[in-house]
């Protein structure tokens, strides 16, 4: 598709992007300890991934107190980056700058995939990770009813299917902040009906599992010009599922369209507890702030 | 002590035929028993307990009240294994541990036996302690289990059958060495005359294979450091790490005695951080680094998986075996025997359904009061239901779990074990016994000639578990066959 060449933030919320996007990203984490802690390991997933869709141009980690960082790609290929703080110290600055080139979505059509193809083993097996529960994502019986809601006439065909299930979510929960927290699982969402994007991304991986169709978790950044009201951050989550004869295909049920261009994918893995961004332990007082500040620039 | 009234019953006897005569490997332990007098053996049972007691020869028994450690209770008729059964038994063993070693490498590297659809890969991609994060990490020499501990049982024709794999942390080599040293003290004449196969070679055994597989890093001229790591003293096994450490002169450290600086583990001394090469640790893997697996663990040491992962510490047993003794894994070995090995197992399965195959499931449905039930990741005789003598609520409670949750459920039909002539209160009885045997695999795999033998006081009872009321025998691999 060929867009009118106007101005980018007049466009319609729901018309995709289609044009390469250069986007500069900044992903500040500060944490202030109560009092001095040590002995900090952590680890990080805040580099994107280099893929069809994407390249990351420039990546640079940056570590207050300063410290050695390794990096080793983790089971899904996500790049981890490690570093450890021993010595004494009150506060800890996390902060990424991503340099990130997007790419719309050039593969061949989407093919129509019914349930047998999806039930063979190669498919069973190979996507196995992404076709049973995970830590946040249970296949209970919450879940599968409102998988059952979702697609009362069962599984036809995996995309249209799992763009049915994505606005499913999108019409009946309640895009509300603060409502859940980062450990809020897929079935805490059933039944409080509402939550931000990692929810819906949860919740939306238990309904597509529960069809198996093999989904995983994507975290991300998201060049974000409608703020859904009381949106705050660039950060994003959604997710993507496995089209056997096509490949990974993302879908958004938060903002109810598949990811163009203004997205940037991080990590990919079960759930949220695969690919924090940033996670790790010290000694010290329990007590801490946390401030996250994220930012998504276009140069271009 | 009178062997006259000893009845063998319906089961297979070590010591008797079935017609009431020796088996001829007994013969010097049999003239020996016939000419102590009940005192005398009582006596000799009693310096023992106490010397067990002052050794610190104990065990913990969880969710009890009567106090938490216990003496591991030691009877004193040994058990005795001619040469050409051992020998049988070990190359079985040696057999065993090389394909699952194979497999774990598999299992981490390309999966070419879920891919050849031997085993089913959801069993394996599901299994609880299936280490995802460890795909395509090369462990030093290529060896993931360096101590396995065996069950073997006999069945009513007296063949040896395993019952179980113990790859991850198994215990009870200290019991084995500490029964030796008590039947030595009780039974010199006897001991020196039986001709008997040493264990006390063990401990630096042990060392050898923890020094072996050193990281590379380190060069081979560099003498590595060596810890044990243990979680602590309320640990059942304690008494066994600090008996261990001693036997092969290494620390013994806790959790909060090592650190992590640069991807490098460090023991704290009072002379400051001292490197530390191997580890041998006696904690599970979900315990090993709150920063990567349970955050909530204050056993193990913040960033030790990253020290693993970069090549700077070798860890005995490797992280993730835990996969291959699975019970539901256990199914699959003599398959996983031939399938790496091109050769016909030579010691054999107990027969085992699995509840997540709908036929196997619907037989075990059927009939659970004759089958013994077991979760597929529990050790211990925890999560473990034995059909035949279990109270009907508790067969019930186990068809729901089974229904429930089949991937996590065997069932197998009881084998009666055979028994052992064991000292009781009127004398000697028979008593159910299995045998654990200890594999070390380093530079070559040797198996320790003998091992624990653990017997089930309880009359009747089947359970020789330690924590469920279970004892322990010397066992005497002959240099002969009698």
């Amino acid at each position: 598709m060929i867009l009118p060449n106007q101005a980018a933030d007049t466009m319609s919320n729901d018309a995709p992007w289609t044009e390469p996007l250069l986007l500069s990203i900044s992903h500040l984490t500060r944490y202030s300890y109560e009092g001095n802690v040590k002995d900090s390991f952590n680890e990080a997933r805040l580099q994107p991934v280099t893929d069809s869709l994407q390249q990351c141009l420039e990546f640079n980690l940056h570590i207050d107190p300063e410290t050695p960082i390794r990096d080793y790609p983790d089971f899904y290929a996500n790049c981890v980056h490690y570093f450890d703080v021993p010595e004494a110290h009150d506060t800890l600055e996390v902060e990424a700058k991503s340099l990130v080139q997007t790419n719309p979505e050039d593969r061949w059509e989407i093919p129509l995939v019914g349930q047998e193809r999806l039930e063979s083993p190669s498919v069973q097996d190979h996507f196995f990770d992404f076709l049973h529960s995970s830590e946040f994502v249970s296949l209970q019986a919450e879940v599968w009813r409102e998988a059952i809601d979702a697609l009362p006439g069962g599984l036809t065909d995996v995309w249209k299917d799992t763009v049915t299930i994505g606005e499913h979510i999108n019409r009946n929960y309640k895009y509300t902040p603060l409502s859940t927290n980062v450990n809020t699982r897929a079935v805490e969402v059933v039944k409080k009906k509402q939550g931000v994007c990692q929810d819906f991304a949860h919740l939306m991986l238990g309904l597509c599992r529960t069809h198996k169709i093999p989904a995983r978790y994507v975290s991300g950044y998201f060049l974000n010009q409608h703020k859904i009201p009381g949106e705050i951050e660039a950060s994003h989550a959604w997710i993507e599922v496995l089209i056997p004869g096509y490949g990974w295909k993302g879908y958004d049920p938060t903002h109810r369209r598949v990811p163009d261009t203004r997205y940037v994918k991080l990590a990919v893995g079960r759930d949220y507890g695969d690919i924090r961004p940033v996670g790790g332990t010290f000694r010290g007082k329990g007590t801490r702030k946390m401030i996250v500040e994220v930012s998504v620039q276009r140069l271009g | 002590m009178l062997l006259d009234q000893y009845k063998t019953e319906d089961f297979f006897d070590e010591m008797f035929t079935e017609d009431g005569g020796i088996r001829p490997h007994y013969q010097k332990i049999a003239d020996c028993l016939r000419s102590l007098d009940p005192a005398e053996h009582r006596g000799k049972q009693t310096a023992v307990d106490l010397a067990f007691m002052r050794s610190g020869v104990t065990f913990t028994v969880y969710n009890d009240d009567q106090g938490t450690e216990r003496i591991f209770p030691f009877d004193l008729v040994p058990r005795v294994i001619p040469n050409n059964e051992w020998e049988k038994m070990e190359r079985g063993l040696i057999q065993r541990i090389t394909a699952l070693n194979l497999f774990l490498h598999d299992i981490y590297h390309d999966q070419k036996i879920l891919k050849d659809r031997i085993i089913p890969p959801h069993y394996i991609l599901g299994a609880k302690h299936f280490r995802r994060e460890f795909m395509g990490f090369n462990v030093p020499k290529d060896i993931y289990i360096h101590i396995c501990g065996t069950d073997l049982i006999r069945d009513r024709q007296g063949n040896y059958l395993v019952l179980e794999d113990n790859l991850r942390c198994p215990s009870g080599a200290s019991y084995m060495l500490e029964n030796r040293a008590a039947l030595k003290r009780a039974f010199p004449a006897l001991y020196r005359s039986a001709r008997v196969q040493q264990v006390d070679g063990y401990g630096a055994e042990l060392r050898k294979v923890l020094q072996y597989v050193s990281p590379p890093s380190l060069g081979s001229t560099t003498q590595p450091n060596v810890v044990l790591l243990t979680p602590g003293v309320f640990n059942s096994a304690y008494f066994e790490h600090a008996f261990l450490a001693r036997q092969m002169g290494i620390p013994i450290v806790e959790g909060r005695d090592l650190v992590v600086r640069d991807a490098r583990v460090y023991m704290r001394t009072t002379t400051g951080l001292v490197p530390v090469d191997v580890i041998y640790r006696r904690i599970d893997d979900d315990f090993l680094d709150p920063t990567i697996f349970r955050p909530d663990s204050l056993l193990g040491v913040p960033g030790l998986v990253h020290a693993y992962r970069s090549g700077n510490v070798s860890l005995a047993n490797s992280i993730g075996t835990g996969v291959a003794d699975d019970k539901v894994v256990y199914y699959f070995v003599p398959k996983i025997i031939k399938y790496y090995l091109g050769e016909e197992p030579i010691l054999q399965n107990v027969d085992t359904f699995l509840a997540s195959e709908a036929d196997d499931r619907a037989y075990i449905l059927e009939n659970m009061e004759k089958l013994v039930v077991k979760s597929a990741n529990e050790a211990g005789g925890y999560g473990m239901l034995m059909g035949p003598w279990a109270p009907k609520a508790e067969v019930d409670s186990f068809r729901e779990q089974v229904r429930a949750n089949p991937r996590n459920f065997i069932a197998q039909h009881p084998i009666s074990l055979s028994r052992h002539p064991t000292s009781c209160e009127d004398g000697l009885e028979g008593r159910h016994v299995d045998l654990r045997p200890y594999i070390l695999y380093g530079e070559k795999i040797t198996v320790t000639p003998g091992g624990l033998t653990r017997v089930a006081l309880r009359k009747g009872s089947l359970v020789v578990n330690s924590s469920q009321g279970g004892g322990s025998k010397d066992t005497w691999v002959l240099q002969g066959d009698s």
